[in-house]
């Protein structure tokens, strides 16, 4: 009995064929469990901070108050979100990210004063988003625009 | 017996002649190739709790790096909108109207800042409560560096000395000039820091609202035929106390 054994090829062989077992075991378990959560979460945190960003960079793109004013401020928001590209639009008072996962968007209230009379338009990211004002019959108007470059 | 003898002679030369005798039987173990799986299950084990201490951090940095963004933002706004120039408790960019201030609650805060729907907010003005709606503890909160501005009404009745000059003792952006003078006595113009500011070649009466520069002394000068004597003119202007003070507006959604 003392001397069954198994060769050293063998040996390698169970070696190599258990480490190439381990790491995929690892990788399967990570990447269908723990790797998608944490996407996720940051997700949700980089959208709730771009919108946050968005709405107090068009609350700086109100003018002063003067009879003839024209503004464009330019807005920077990152190209994607969790991988793929996102909306912003107004929708009555508030500011809303749309993304096509379900856990990630949201939607702020914006702090304009009351001479801005009326806010629209909309934002595909990726582009050169642009927030213009400019006087109209009622008040001061703000959009949310793309400019091509 | 003899066979079993010579068998093991030969297993023993045959032995010998691969260098292995009785003393050398432990070395065979090391010919057994499994020895070293167990080395191997050891360092997959290290390797799992390694991975399992990489994610418990990752997991803690992701829980600190959380920043609570909408929250602050509102705050932030809040604050612009409260200190700005459209606001309904300023005089001016950052001065706070102290009547207007101390009149102000949490009804109004809901009403003029629209912003503040759907949050907790308190508002403090020198660490003391203004407005609150809700339990804003645990939020976050954004200072600002204000000025609180009461004003005091002041009236003047000056001696007017020989060059009929009297000034006023604090700046101030109007006045209320009451200028009645005896019956043979005919005011004819008033100025200030020599502009004219009122002129009337048939006399000047009655009350005058006038503007004036907050930013120098005022001095006023009137010319008059005849003679002028203590209470011919009665000047009421507002004297504001500026006091510097920190707004803190707390935010919790």
């Amino acid at each position: 009995m003392d001397n069954r054994a198994v060769t050293p090829v063998v040996e390698k062989a169970i070696t190599m064929g258990v480490v190439v077992l381990f790491v995929g075991g690892m990788t399967t378990t990570l990447f269908a469990g723990v790797v998608p959560t944490y996407r996720d979460a940051v997700g949700s945190e980089m959208a709730e901070r771009t919108l946050a960003m968005a709405a107090e960079e068009i609350e700086r793109a109100v003018p002063p108050n003067a009879t003839a004013v024209r503004s464009t401020r330019r807005v920077d928001l990152p190209p994607t979100i969790r991988g793929a590209g996102y909306a912003i639009r107004v929708d009555g008072g508030e500011l809303v990210l749309d993304h096509p996962r379900s856990g990630v968007g949201g939607r702020t209230t914006l702090a304009l004063p009351p001479r801005v009379t009326r806010i629209d338009g909309s934002w595909a990211s990726g582009g050169e988003t642009v927030v213009t004002s400019r006087r109209d019959g009622t008040g001061l108007v703000l959009e949310l625009r793309e400019e091509s470059p | 017996m003899r066979r079993a003898f010579e068998v093991r002679r030969r297993f023993q030369s045959a032995r010998a002649e691969r260098g292995q005798t009785g003393m050398d039987r432990g070395q065979t173990d090391t010919d057994r190739g499994q020895t070293g799986l167990p080395a191997l299950a050891i360092a997959l084990l290290v390797l799992t709790v390694a991975t399992g201490l990489g994610l418990a951090v990752a997991d803690g940095a992701l829980a600190s790096a959380e920043r609570d963004a909408d929250e602050s933002r509102v705050a932030s706004s809040l604050a612009a909108r409260i200190v700005g120039v459209d606001s309904t408790l300023t005089e001016r960019e950052n001065v706070l109207n102290g009547t207007r201030l101390d009149r102000f609650d949490a009804n109004e805060l809901e009403q003029s800042f629209p912003v503040s729907a759907g949050y907790d907010v308190r508002i403090r003005v020198n660490e003391s409560v203004v407005a609150e709606t809700g339990d804003a503890s645990g939020g976050s909160s954004f200072r600002r560096l204000v000025v609180v501005e009461r004003t005091q009404r002041r009236t003047l009745q000056p001696d007017l000395g020989f060059d009929r000059v009297v000034t006023l003792p604090r700046r101030t952006s109007r006045a209320t000039l009451n200028i009645s003078p005896p019956q043979d006595t005919t005011v004819t113009t008033v100025r200030a820091n020599d502009r004219v500011i009122l002129h009337d070649a048939d006399g000047l009466a009655g009350e005058f609202a006038v503007a004036l520069s907050r930013f120098e002394t005022t001095a006023f000068r009137f010319t008059a035929v005849g003679p002028l004597p203590a209470g011919s003119v009665t000047v009421r202007y507002p004297a504001p106390r500026t006091t510097k003070t920190t707004l803190v507006v707390t935010v919790d959604g």
